[in-house]
């Protein structure tokens, strides 16, 4: 079983980063991966509450992230550094995450075998 | 070869030529026909318009492949369909058992009972039927 890494730097919309990167790790997880998914940047939009986008051709990328529990997905991690730069906390996000300093995250991408970066 | 042509192997390939099934349902390849209505579905046999479906066209689409539908089926098709509404998504094979033990139970939360009813490939066919886009991470 490899460790994979799904890296999310991109905003929710305006792309399909987010889509891409939802459906890599869910490939991952179903091939029994251990997968983990990491949000940097403005990647962390992406896990904020109260998104409407019923407007756009896009899905609400909050109910499927509460689906990443029935894929065996638990490590969700998220670089505490980038959520406060941009005004957030933990309360204002769709699913629990790990927080992880800036200076960690090296830790964990060295531990993986792959990392996508999307 | 078209949409009958396979149903006809598959139903040769189990050894189930099953006298009744409504080969009739599929005049055109990739239109089934409902109550004289004619649903469109896509090349895989997914509906094209998931507004089409109803318990009625369930039961075509579960005819057209040999399947009877039970309440048995049926729990199960109501399963994957709240999965859909909670999750926005199909379930790929692990989340649909694992869907399934959560809701109905671990009696019924095991591939092989899921095999039972909806052969081959238990996720796609079931989302299928009831009605879902094909699993995008299901192989």
């Amino acid at each position: 079983m490899s460790k994979i890494c799904i890296i999310n730097t991109r905003p929710p919309y305006g792309s399909t980063a987010a889509k891409d990167a939802l459906d890599t790790a869910l490939v991952s997880a179903s091939y029994d991966q251990d997968t983990s998914l990491l949000f940097l940047g403005d990647g962390i939009y992406q896990l904020m509450k109260g998104q409407q986008p019923e407007a756009l051709p896009q899905k609400n990328p909050g109910a499927m992230f509460q689906a990443l529990e029935m894929y065996g997905i638990e490590n969700v991690l998220l670089c505490l550094e980038d959520m406060l730069d941009r005004g957030l906390q933990e309360s204002d996000l769709t699913i629990p995450v790990q927080l992880l300093a800036r200076k960690e995250i090296g830790g964990w991408l060295g531990q993986q075998d792959r990392v996508f970066n999307f | 070869m078209g949409h009958t042509g396979r149903l006809l192997r598959f139903c040769r390939i189990n050894g189930n030529p099953r006298k009744n099934v409504k080969l009739d349902l599929i005049k055109l390849m990739n239109i089934l026909n409902v109550n004289e209505q004619a649903i469109p579905l896509d090349k895989e046999g997914y509906l094209k318009n998931l507004n089409d479906w109803n318990p009625e066209v369930a039961e075509a689409l579960a005819q057209a492949v040999g399947i009877s539908l039970t309440p048995a089926h049926w729990e199960v098709l109501n399963a994957i369909r709240d999965f859909y509404q909670t999750f926005d998504l199909s379930p790929s094979q692990r989340p649909f058992v694992k869907h399934i033990a959560n809701t109905l139970g671990a009696e019924k939360g095991r591939s092989i009972y899921l095999l039972k009813l909806f052969p081959e490939s238990p996720a796609k066919l079931a989302a299928r039927i009831a009605g879902l886009p094909r699993p995008s991470n299901c192989f």
